[in-house]
């Protein structure tokens, strides 16, 4: 807290100066994003608006639409700023709100069906400790079509999941609170989807599909 | 590692915004969240002359309706004479010709009025 104290009243000797704010964790941010203070929100905006976008964008595979939708998100972070908890993380709290901004969309767009995570029976994966595989290499190495493609032809909390590992930077943990499910389950999905990229990918390359 | 092949898809996959993206958003933001306040013009000329002019206004106002009064006063004190001079005719001719045909009205009239 003291450390906090310090690194604010260095932030209000200059208080229109971004980088004075930067050193700042995510939550003491929040704190001042809560205070109205809209230059730290610039700071947490320029930090998560690319994995946001991103994130969105894999799920509506329109590049307009990802745009819109991340602003939206980023609107309801500063809207709901109140409502934030400094007990729990700030990554969880603005993915969980742009994953639901991102589900109303494709609800309303009616490409997604209401069942969404039912926990995934399965034991628990240490996939963190895998090395990687020649199969995993192959899927880095392909084209960024075909992935697109597998990743869109998966069940869509498949996807979503192996998207919030991919660009959420969250841990396990941190997933699983965000997608409101159990950990050993969240591993299983995450576990499941990275599978079948790699399935899916490999028989693209076998049927030498070509993806626009 | 797995982390390597996550990291891998990040870069493969990561679809940055749109040059305009950020002025967008903080575009909207302002909008919604930064009401724009008054100019100093209209703070220290445009509000002060308003509030002078709804005075003046009001103190036009005020005193027209005292004024009013008084012309309509003037005026219907003038009808009213002539509405008494009138009558006086009509008494004067009702006591002292009753009995003139309708062709003598004209000229008693004119008579009674010079």
């Amino acid at each position: 807290m003291t450390e906090f104290i310090k690194k604010r009243t260095k932030f209000f000797s200059k208080p229109f100066s971004k980088s004075a704010v930067e050193p700042l964790s995510d939550k003491e941010l929040m704190v001042l994003v809560q205070e109205n203070d809209q230059e730290a929100f610039r700071v947490l905006f320029d930090k998560y608006k690319g994995p946001i976008v991103s994130f969105i964008y894999n799920m509506t595979k329109n590049p307009g639409i990802s745009e819109d939708l991340a602003q939206t998100s980023f609107m309801k972070v500063y809207k709901s700023r109140g409502s934030y908890r400094s007990e729990y993380k700030f990554t969880t709290w603005l993915w969980t709100i742009a994953r639901n901004t991102t589900y109303d969309y494709l609800r309303k767009k009616k490409e997604i069906s209401i069942e969404r995570f039912r926990s995934e029976d399965g034991k628990e994966f240490e996939i963190e400790d895998e090395a990687m595989g020649v199969e995993e290499k192959l899927v880095l190495e392909s084209d960024k079509a075909i992935v697109m493609n597998c990743l869109d032809n998966m069940k869509v909390s498949q996807k979503e999941a192996l998207n919030l590992r991919i660009f959420s930077e969250q841990s396990y943990d941190e997933i699983a609170e965000t997608l409101n499910i159990t950990l050993s389950a969240t591993k299983s999905l995450i576990n499941r989807s990275k599978m079948n990229l790699i399935k899916c990918v490999k028989e693209c390359l076998e049927k030498g599909e070509v993806h626009e | 590692m797995s982390n390597e092949f996550f990291n891998g898809l990040k870069s493969k996959l990561s679809h940055k915004p749109s040059k305009d993206f950020d002025k967008d958003f903080w575009k909207g933001f302002n909008e919604e969240f930064n009401e724009k306040s008054p100019s100093k013009f209209w703070t220290f000329w445009m509000v002060p002359a308003s509030v002078a002019a709804m005075l003046l206004m009001g103190v036009v106002f005020y005193n027209s309706s005292f004024v009013a009064p008084e012309s309509v006063k003037m005026g219907s004190s003038i009808e009213d004479e002539d509405i008494l001079q009138n009558m006086e005719l009509l008494m004067h001719i009702d006591d002292e010709v009753l009995d003139v045909a309708h062709e003598e009205w004209d000229e008693l009239l004119e008579e009674g009025q010079s």
